[in-house]
């Protein structure tokens, strides 16, 4: 099936197999997905304490002083992951990708001014902490983040269905009106609630093995019930999710095609897992262990839900292309030379946090 | 041209991607250059055991972080965005043809961002020697940064011999590689120097300081000699039609060319001038005055680069409308409207009105009806037979102008919408 409207394709072959870029798109998207979820759930989490505390000295404010801590590495390293599969989904997907940007192009530019905002607004919150840290500060950066998300979302849907497009360059039809547009938003808020929480207890409680605190068996607390409360929800989210997605998209994931079939029983099982591990934890600062365990078994629910996210795509995609069949030239030496550069570069990177984290350590 | 257009009202798409490119180059060559000026002070400092020169070094480092971890990296996702939404037909080009040398570089790049974090927020908590050999890093990431970048961005004004190869290193080691690394490393080194001023400005009167803008004024100075030698071989490298751009009286860059070169010579008489001869002189003006001319410098050299290589996006192989010289044959026997998906897609209720598709396929990414190099004023007064004329005399194109380019009938229809018009501004 071919749509008028749909691009042609670059001429050019594809500089290695697709299969490759295809794996790198979902391996660089999974880690930018990890940094994503620590900044937007924190931000939101902090913003909400902070707001909701009544005083400068009061625990919800101290959560703020936890999470900025990370917040400006978190931010940073969510922008540079993220440039990663910009590029490889402009290599496989251009065709989708560039017409969904341009449909909503304002939209889309919009994007980085708020996350110029955002980002300047959590080091405004950094350089207040004298007086207790302004909230105010926070909020701005978690609504940012917050319309950012949903402008990611909106482009993601709109590169899915290129069925709508004309009707919507001609305003015929809204970017927004596509039944999986909501849920899909709360599901990537949500997941990042739920990481963002505990990743604040996983750093409240290796914080009071290092320096006891009687604050800390709080804030490990706040964040699990965050984590706990997000994943729950998440749950209910997931099957509005599926119900609203396309007929031919829904009956492939549940049962149609067994690959598929297997990423979404996986996905809702690790899911439950993490939900079951988290119920369980009564006292964060003593169950190192299943702390420990529920943080895995959430980052792997991740890890499956970034497959079935890829899968769903090539769902969607699958009568108007075909990854494989797309004409290959591979640049072997060059590809030889990012491995080895990309190996380099984890290996500096590596030894710098190896280094600075020793003499660290020494000096307390 | 396959895609659905991006229009940019009063400005134009090219603006928008020129200032993104514009201030996002100046925070990259500022973080190659003040990386270098930083670490270099601090080895000078820790050798000599120097308090003045460490906390310049310190100071500048905070804001280099603010700077390029933030704007910097913030406007380099912003090129992406704004060169998807202008020219997609042609970063898709560039994406198949380089996509491994962007993916390398993006690895320079989580380098130089994860070095320039712990450079920062680890001073005087670990070792002198292992800060220092982290700032060597963070220099290095960010250099081989501009020595991969550098090869994608020159390709599109010299692609050389990858016109008929199409091989990844005869795009990326073009004519214009080497001349555009020297002089881009000249620009950093400026850059570095005239901000150091800026900073030393601002500092206290210690004995320490004018003796640090003399040594800042040899950065400079040594970047304008490297932009003077990489500019004079640049020139001399681009193709022929694109001097014809720059160099001669009354075309189209060459009021940019000379206020570039006013600046570099004023500044060059600024920097010999307070750094040597009249030190004492030295104040925030001075370093102010500097950087804007520096700034004026590298903005018009960027100017010239990126409108050099009018009419195409990618020189000799596709137009700035997104259609490959390729093509154009085929498209002037079959029309221009096969390949133009999106040119009949118009708002509901406007009338489809073949001329101006052919508008939209051909005409409209440059050019506006009142705006930014309006057509209406253009044509004014013009019947559909006289601009039919003139229309078919553009076939051959002329500089900076694509060729116009479909079937006799569609150029009848464009010249029919040019006259309905109506001739002169709104």
């Amino acid at each position: 099936m071919t749509i008028l409207q749909l691009p042609a394709l670059d001429p050019a072959p594809l500089p290695a197999p697709a299969w490759l870029f295809h794996l790198l798109l979902v391996l660089t998207f999974f880690i930018h997905v990890l940094f994503m979820n620590v900044t937007l759930g924190g931000t939101v989490i902090a913003a909400l304490h902070g707001l909701l505390a009544k005083s400068g000295d009061a625990p919800g404010r101290r959560l703020g002083q936890l999470v900025i801590g990370f917040l400006p590495t978190s931010i940073s390293f969510t922008i540079t992951t993220g440039v990663a599969p910009l590029l490889f989904i402009q290599v496989l997907y251009a065709q989708f990708f560039y017409p969904a940007t341009i449909l909503v192009g304002w939209i889309w530019l919009g994007l980085l001014v708020l996350l110029l905002a955002g980002y300047y607004c959590v080091y405004l919150y950094k350089y207040s902490e004298g007086a207790g840290g302004v909230p105010a500060w926070l909020a701005i950066s978690g609504l940012c983040f917050l319309a950012i998300a949903s402008i990611q979302t909106l482009v993601n849907v709109l590169q899915l269905t290129p069925s709508r497009w004309i009707a919507i360059a001609t305003g015929g039809q809204s970017a927004l009106a596509d039944p999986t547009m909501l849920p899909r938003l709360l599901h990537f808020i949500l997941g990042s609630v739920a990481v963002a929480g505990l990743f604040i207890a996983v750093l409240a409680v290796e914080k009071e093995h290092r320096r006891p605190d009687s604050l800390n068996r709080w804030l490990a607390q706040q964040g699990m019930r965050w984590a706990l409360i997000a994943t729950a929800l998440q749950v209910v989210d997931g099957f509005w999710f599926l119900f609203v997605l396309p007929r031919s998209v829904q009956a492939a994931v549940m049962g149609g095609q067994a690959s598929e079939t297997t990423l979404l029983v996986s996905g809702i099982a690790l899911g439950l897992l993490t939900l079951i591990l988290l119920s369980r934890i009564v006292n964060p600062i003593q169950e190192r262990w299943l702390m420990r365990g529920s943080a895995v078994s959430l980052v792997l629910t991740l890890f499956s839900m970034v497959m079935l996210r890829d899968a769903i795509r090539g769902l969607y995609l699958a009568p108007f292309t075909r990854l494989q069949e797309l004409p290959t030239r591979t640049q072997v030496d060059v590809l030889i030379l990012f491995l080895v550069v990309f190996v380099l570069g984890l290996v500096t990177v590596g030894w710098m946090l190896w280094t600075v984290g020793r003499q660290r350590r020494a000096v307390t | 041209m396959d895609y659905p257009l991006f229009l940019v009202p009063h400005i134009g798409g090219n603006w928008l991607i020129g200032v993104t490119a514009i201030l996002h180059v100046i925070i990259a060559h500022f973080a190659i250059g003040g990386g270098l000026l930083i670490v270099v002070t601090e080895q000078f400092a820790a050798r000599r055991d120097d308090p003045f020169r460490m906390e310049f070094a310190r100071k500048q480092s905070v804001l280099l972080v603010l700077l390029s971890t933030v704007l910097g990296a913030l406007t380099g996702v912003g090129i992406w965005f704004t060169i998807g939404l202008v020219h997609p037909a042609a970063t898709a080009a560039l994406i198949h043809s380089f996509v491994w040398g962007w993916a390398i570089e993006w690895v320079f790049f989580f380098v130089e961002i994860a070095a320039a974090l712990l450079y920062v927020g680890t001073w005087n908590t670990i070792s002198r020697q292992t800060h220092l050999r982290i700032g060597w890093i963070y220099f290095a990431a960010a250099y081989l940064s501009l020595v991969v970048i550098n090869g994608i961005v020159t390709f599109m004004l010299t692609p050389g011999r990858w016109i008929e190869t199409r091989a990844f290193w005869d795009g990326f080691f073009n004519p214009t590689y080497w001349p555009s690394l020297i002089l881009r490393t000249g620009i950093a080194l400026m850059l570095a120097g005239v901000y150091g001023w800026l900073v030393a400005g601002r500092m206290n009167d210690d004995p320490g300081r004018l003796p640090l803008v003399r040594h800042l004024s040899g950065w400079t100075l040594a970047g304008i000699v490297l932009c003077v030698v990489g500019f004079a071989w640049w020139q001399a490298n681009i193709p022929g039609e694109a001097r014809d751009l720059i160099f001669p009286a009354g075309s189209l860059l060459h009021r940019t060319f000379l206020t570039g070169l006013s600046a570099l010579a004023l500044l060059t008489l600024l920097t010999v001038t307070i750094g040597y001869l009249a030190l004492r002189g030295f104040g925030l003006t001075a370093g102010i005055a500097a950087l804007i001319l520096a700034a004026v410098f590298f903005g018009s050299y960027e100017r010239i680069r990126e409108a050099a290589r009018k009419p195409y996006v990618i020189h000799g192989y596709m137009y700035s409308s997104g259609i490959r010289v390729d093509e154009v044959e085929r498209l002037n026997r079959d029309g221009i409207l096969t390949k133009a998906r999106w040119a009949g897609v118009a708002p509901a209720g406007s009338p489809a009105v073949k001329g101006e598709q052919v508008f939209r396929a051909q005409c409209q990414m440059c050019h506006s009806l009142n705006g930014y190099l309006a057509i209406r004023p253009l044509v004014a007064g013009q019947d559909a037979e006289g601009l039919t004329a003139f229309l078919d005399a553009l076939r051959g194109g002329r500089p900076g102008m694509p060729p116009i380019i479909g079937t006799e009938e569609e150029v009848k229809a464009l010249a029919a919408y040019l006259a309905s018009l109506g001739g002169g501004p709104k």
